[in-house]
């Protein structure tokens, strides 16, 4: 569980340091709707960064989220650019999937998946698809974890002050 | 214990002498119930630091996907116990990574042979061949010698260089001794894997079989999980008029240690609590408070249960702890 801890960790200190990125660079005020985007943004960004681009999931995060800012820019440049560096091509098999069936289902269910993961798209290999994605989820959690704990130390402290 | 020695001892004779009988053979693997876990809890494949590694960083339960036998190994090998030399060069012998060849697909090999092991334990043992022994053996080596080396792909390609440039892999007994169902099975094997991974990972889904059902599990908890993401961050937006949160270092660390998926539901005593990586300061100003805090935090709608008094004036005991315990 240590492990988790310290993703979470990583994780806080990298949205914590995006979040005042973005809000320094934007106009104020902001709507509902804009700041829960920037909100989401820079979370995506961060749980990306933590995972610092070894994983096609975090690079297609990155990647994504680019258009959205400019300010992040540097920041996405630099995790793209070490993930370069870092990583081999690793998904170059491609499937040879019978569409018959069951395995008409399980097709299906791969369509989807991959539409759901970030980058998944671009992944032929379905065994690497999965392990992808099981890597995602990890984060995933990791960031829903810290952002409803956030958000009651948040309202707690509110009420107090 | 002496008679651990001398299993041990056997276990070495056993890998570095390839003329026993199979009586011999037998015995041996029979005398590894008793040897400690083969593969080491603090491996990882490709280095271990938390920017690096695919899986592997993620920590939590993978090493176990890929380097060890479950829980209750039924062989296992001391690693401590087989170091001399010649067992050295026996492993880099067979080393054998082909240059296409993936460290995953390597020990996803091992893997299947180490689990029709413990299968083949379960049946008569005079159905174990020579065969199967040998390539067993020579499967443990070859992931020894990975977890040693600590293996990376700069690491991986210089021993390409020196060795057979491919796997040995032997059928059991009864089994077709085909490529492409070897293959088909250690692709069976990888599912099975993957699966078993997905049931420590997400809640409730022991009964699922086949990969449509899997997938289908995978599928709605990333839905669910990207829905909750969007969900909290319109929640925060809500709460701030601003893009910054009430958080600063203390609470940062706070967040950090509260294990909201699977939550104690009594109080840690502060051994366990310096354990799970709260702040040492903290654990010693006796705070211990803080948990029931958090078990009260995940219940289905966080706000409603800090509506009563008693929460708030047991947050602010709390808080004047902390501040007071850090020198602030």
């Amino acid at each position: 569980m240590n492990t988790y801890n310290m993703v979470k960790q990583e994780f806080i200190k990298k949205w914590i340091t995006t979040l005042h990125m973005l809000d320094s660079s934007v106009e104020h005020p902001l709507n509902v709707t804009e700041r829960k985007n920037a909100i989401r943004l820079s979370s995506d960004i961060a749980m990306a960064a933590t995972r610092s681009g070894a994983t096609i999931w975090s690079r297609a995060l990155i990647s994504r989220t680019r258009k959205y800012t400019t300010t992040c820019k540097p920041v996405a440049h630099r995790i793209l650019k070490k993930a370069r560096n870092r990583m081999k091509n690793r998904c170059t098999t491609i499937t040879r999937n019978g569409i018959f069936g069951a395995k008409m289902r399980v097709r299906k269910r791969t369509e989807l998946l991959k539409s759901l993961v970030p980058g998944g798209e671009l992944i032929y290999d379905k065994d690497y698809l999965i392990r992808e994605t099981l890597d995602y989820i990890v984060y995933l959690q990791a960031q829903v974890d810290v952002m409803r704990t956030v958000a009651a130390i948040d309202s707690v402290t509110r009420d107090l002050s | 214990m002496m008679m651990m020695n001398g299993e041990a001892t056997e276990a070495e004779l056993f890998l570095n002498c390839a003329d026993m009988s199979v009586l011999e053979r037998q015995r041996a693997q029979l005398n590894y119930h008793h040897l400690p876990g083969f593969f080491s809890n603090s491996s990882t494949i490709n280095g271990g630091e938390i920017d690096d590694g695919f899986l592997a960083s993620a920590g939590l339960d993978l090493p176990e996907i890929y380097g060890e036998v479950h829980g209750d190994a039924r062989i296992s090998v001391s690693p401590g116990n087989i170091t001399n030399e010649s067992g050295n060069s026996k492993k880099r012998k067979f080393g054998c990574v082909d240059t296409e060849t993936k460290v995953f697909n390597e020990k996803k090999k091992m893997m299947m042979m180490d689990r029709e092991v413990e299968v083949e334990e379960e049946e008569e043992k005079s159905k174990i061949t020579e065969q199967s022994t040998k390539s067993i053996m020579k499967m443990k080596n070859k992931a020894k010698k990975e977890q040693n080396s600590c293996s990376n792909d700069s690491s991986k390609v210089t021993k390409d260089s020196q060795r057979t440039d491919y796997i040995h892999v032997r059928a059991r007994r009864g089994q077709a001794t085909d490529s492409h169902s070897i293959a088909e099975r250690a692709r069976r094997e990888k599912i099975s894997e993957r699966m078993k991974f997905l049931q420590d990972l997400v809640p409730g889904c022991e009964k699922i079989t086949g990969k449509a059902g899997m997938l289908d599990e995978i599928i709605n908890y990333v839905q669910s999980l990207q829905r909750q993401v969007e969900f909290l961050s319109m929640k925060l937006a809500t709460v701030s008029p601003r893009l910054d949160f009430n958080i600063d270092d203390i609470f940062a660390k706070e967040v950090v240690s509260a294990p909201m998926m699977n939550l104690p539901n009594t109080v840690m005593p502060p051994h366990m609590m310096v354990n799970s990586g709260y702040p040492h300061d903290m654990v010693n100003s006796g705070y211990v408070h803080f948990n029931p805090m958090q078990q009260v935090v995940t219940s289905s709608d966080p706000l409603a249960c800090f509506n009563n008094g008693q929460s708030a004036t047991m947050w602010d005991s709390d808080v004047q702890n902390l501040y007071s315990s850090l020198g602030v």
